[in-house]
């Protein structure tokens, strides 16, 4: 079965090659056939790639050891969970998941657009086709996950321990599909800029892809952070590591451009600076899946590196070059004749958002590169780690949040006063009052009243817009208040759903304040028998216990928990020695409820039981995981089929 | 020097020695976030819990029991490990470049909607005029055309 999926995976990059450029040659020539030569050709890659990865899961489900990939990744005391996360668990795997992920999608497209886009479907199959071409040259003749060893070995090494964690099932899977996604938008831009059909058709049918695109880049870099906060045991779940950065950058871009393309498809404006936005978002996902591939940075991701750098900086630069250039060359026809009737007009507050949101890409990038600049002009080598990153873009995020309350209720064109005290007014009063609550309750650091106050006017005109539109239904057609709700948001899923997505937001954004804010750390070294306190938690060390699994030796400490005198029940932070493995691996444990968690981490110990500790009350992280939840709920609702669209969605 | 290694392996090895709960130290901890853990982890000496953070921690809770400020302590490590051992950049010289740039670039954007924005608006409003004296125009003419008619039926 390997050598069968081998030989398919070794024609694939040829058969891609080849739909690439039959596309090409049959709208320059006219050759309806080689088109649908073309097509079958995508067909193929997709079976080819599929073949090859089922392939892939059969030897490490079957513990072919002889292949160096399962050998390296995988062993036989490993769960079948594990066992097909280790499917990614290197970098062979990971870029087959990318290809495959994009011949997959590429098939849907193809298949979507069959009776459709006819002019534009040659060159977003090309452009599909070069990329996935790059990913299979890769495979077949750099990272191949089908070398076979010399001599099998009886047993495997296993996957890393710090990846055995669930977040290793969804972390790369759902990250992937947000980087591979962006090719789908870039491909149909790069079309429209060739054919020079640059209407709103094309972003009609991309929306679905770039929202699709958008989700799941969110939703891999949550799951990130949750896998972070429960494994790499050092507190906190946002370290802006550079692989982090790399993967929040496409993300803020990402964000921009979803919101800038309702201008072009209202108003056939910000043309050029929508091309802009998704080659930038593409070609960051591009960078984001060469940081984390090749090991150019020093990160925590850096499980698996080989030398496939130079060959995704050439492919990046290749995109860049590619699409600045069809850019230049379509400039005169990507102006647009904009006019507005006022400065304060929801078209102005989206450009500020988008000024913002890649005012926040920007700096996540300059700070990321900026060892590189400061070693290159100054030859002294610094760091800039997550303080700078916290320090630069928090001020930014605050402002982001501003414009996310008032963007949704700013009327189009031109806001009158009318409109503006219509929807701000009674916002604007809940937020007041709520920062007098919060001082006169003791909340006085400025940032967290800032903040939180910013959460509740946004919230407030959320709400309030609700109600509006539930109380209009319920007067002029007599549905009842629960009825007119529900209809209200099916029969507007794009805006209600983007409602829903902004309070996602929200609750993310009060988790990731509060926890950063007033975090409360206490580090101890007990004897057993001995207690210790943080915030109003005791706890009492009551021993170590020692036992062996199959996998590995873990040493856990026992700890009893009460707050404010009452008994909540013990708690084992502890450490792993997987075997093969030198570094122990931490397991924190955490007790969470809605107001704060309580995360212990083992972090050493003595021959005669004494043990250190690190005792951290994080307030509110569960809220991020929720927010995670509304956005999904949220994005799934602006996914439906919405009665307004008069062309099918891609 | 002497002296600060004295008290490092001093306190170092009264911590081993007697193992009574050390009291949360908050400044230890600020001082911990403006120094990278030198293991690798990318992480800073307040969050890592390895080792090598463990005993930068140590150390700077023993300088600062010395009474030393916290740009005396931080002094210290650039010394021992370079500027790389800072968790941001430094505010003056080249370095003012990393804090600077960003907002830099937020302002110029920010400028450059501006100019973007008051020229759509000016656009609109320059449209809106046509339209208006287009439109009086039209209707002027259709009035003038009615009551030429109407003189003329009269005569």
């Amino acid at each position: 079965m390997p050598d069968l999926s081998n030989a398919a995976l070794l024609v694939s990059p040829l058969v891609a090659a080849y739909a690439m450029v039959a596309a090409l040659l049959a709208v320059r020539k006219g050759y309806g056939e080689l088109l649908q030569s073309s097509r079958n050709s995508i067909y193929v890659v997709a079976a080819f790639t599929t073949i090859a990865s089922i392939a892939l899961l059969y030897a490490l489900i079957g513990r072919d050891f002889s292949l160096k990939y399962v050998a390296e990744y995988s062993s036989r005391d490993m769960t079948l969970f594990y066992t097909i996360s280790a499917f990614w668990g290197g970098n062979e795997g990971s870029l087959l998941l990318w290809a495959w992920t994009l011949a997959i999608l590429a098939t849907v497209v193809v298949w979507q657009n069959r009776e459709r886009h006819r002019d534009l479907m040659p060159y977003v199959m090309a452009v599909m086709m070069g990329t996935e071409t790059f990913f299979l040259f890769l495979l077949t003749f750099i990272a191949s996950p089908f070398t076979r060893l010399a001599v099998t070995p009886p047993d495997g090494n296993g996957l890393n321990p710090l990846l055995q964690n669930p977040g290793m099932f969804f972390h790369p899977t759902t990250l992937y599909l947000g980087y591979v996604g962006f090719t789908i938008p870039y491909a149909f831009a790069m079309a429209a800029l060739i054919t020079g059909n640059l209407g709103s058709e094309w972003l009609k049918s991309t929306r679905r892809w770039t929202l699709f695109a958008w989700f799941f880049l969110g939703l891999g870099n949550l799951f990130g952070a949750q896998w972070a906060y429960v494994e790499l045991g050092w507190g906190g779940y946002w370290g802006w590591d550079p692989v982090e950065s790399a993967s929040f950058m496409p993300w803020l871009t990402g964000t921009a451009y979803l919101h800038s393309v309702m201008i072009q498809q209202r108003r056939s404006a910000l043309k050029v600076w929508n091309m802009v936005l998704i080659i930038v978002t593409f070609a960051l996902s591009i960078f984001g899946t060469m940081l984390t591939r090749s090991g150019i940075l020093s990160s925590v991701h850096t499980f698996g590196q080989s030398n496939i750098g130079p060959m995704f900086v050439g492919f990046l630069g290749l995109i860049v070059i590619f699409s600045v250039a069809l850019l230049v060359e379509r400039l005169d026809r990507l102006q647009s004749e904009n006019e507005l009737d006022s400065l304060v007009s929801r078209e102005s507050s989206f450009l500020f958002n988008n000024l913002l949101l890649v005012g926040a890409a920007f700096a996540t990038f300059w700070g990321t590169v900026f060892p590189l600049v400061s070693e290159a002009v100054r030859g002294v080598k610094i760091t800039v780690g997550p303080p700078f990153f916290n320090q630069v873009n928090a001020p930014i995020f605050l402002a982001i949040i501003v414009l996310m309350g008032i963007c949704p209720l700013i009327g189009w064109r031109r806001a009158s006063t009318e409109n503006l005290i219509r929807n701000f007014l009674y916002p604007f009063i809940a937020t007041m009052v709520f920062a007098l609550v919060l001082f006169v309750g003791g909340i006085r650091e400025s940032y967290a009243v800032v903040a939180f106050s910013l959460c509740v006017f946004v919230v407030a005109t959320i709400l309030l817009e609700f109600y509006r539109g539930t109380r209009a239904r319920h007067r002029t057609l007599s549905e009842g208040y629960l009825a007119a709700f529900f209809n209200l948001i099916w029969q507007n899923k794009p805006r209600y759903g983007g409602y829903f997505v902004h309070l996602g937001i929200i609750l993310i954004a009060v988790g990731v304040a509060a926890s950063s804010l007033y975090k409360v750390e206490n580090q101890v070294t007990l004897r057993p028998g001995e207690s210790a306190t943080v915030k109003d938690y005791n706890l009492t060390y009551k021993g170590l216990n020692q036992y062996p699994t199959a996998s590995k030796q873990v040493v856990a400490a026992n700890l009893e928990v009460s707050q404010n005198g009452k008994y909540l029940g013990n708690m084992a932070p502890a450490k792993e020695f997987h075997r093969g493995h030198e570094q122990p691996n931490t397991e924190v444990d955490v007790r969470t409820t809605l107001i704060e968690d309580l995360y212990l981490i083992l972090t050493g110990w003595e021959d005669d039981g004494t043990a250190n500790f690190r005792l951290i009350v994080n307030p509110m992280v569960v809220w991020i995981w929720i927010g995670g939840v509304v956005l999904l709920f949220g994005t799934v609702i602006a996914f439906l089929p919405d009665r307004r669209e008069r062309v099918g969605g891609g | 020097m002497k002296r600060i290694l004295l008290t490092i392996l001093l306190v170092g090895f009264l911590n081993l020695m007697i193992a009574t709960p050390a009291l949360a130290d908050g400044a230890v901890d600020a001082i911990a976030n403006e120094l990278m853990c030198q293991c690798g982890c990318t992480k800073t000496v307040a969050s890592c819990d390895c080792g090598t953070a463990e005993q930068m921690r140590q150390t700077i809770k023993a300088i600062l029991d010395q009474g030393k400020s916290k740009e005396e302590i931080l002094a210290y490590f650039v010394g021992q490990y370079g500027e790389v051992v800072l968790s941001t950049p430094t505010k003056k010289g080249f370095n003012l470049a990393a804090w600077v740039v960003p907002f830099a670039g937020i302002v110029l954007g920010a400028g450059a909607v501006y100019l973007a924005l008051r020229k759509w608006v000016f656009r609109g409003q320059e449209l809106e005029e046509v339209t208006v004296e287009e439109v009086a125009d039209a209707e002027v003419a259709e009035y003038e055309e009615r009551l030429r008619r109407d003189l003329a039926a009269f005569k």
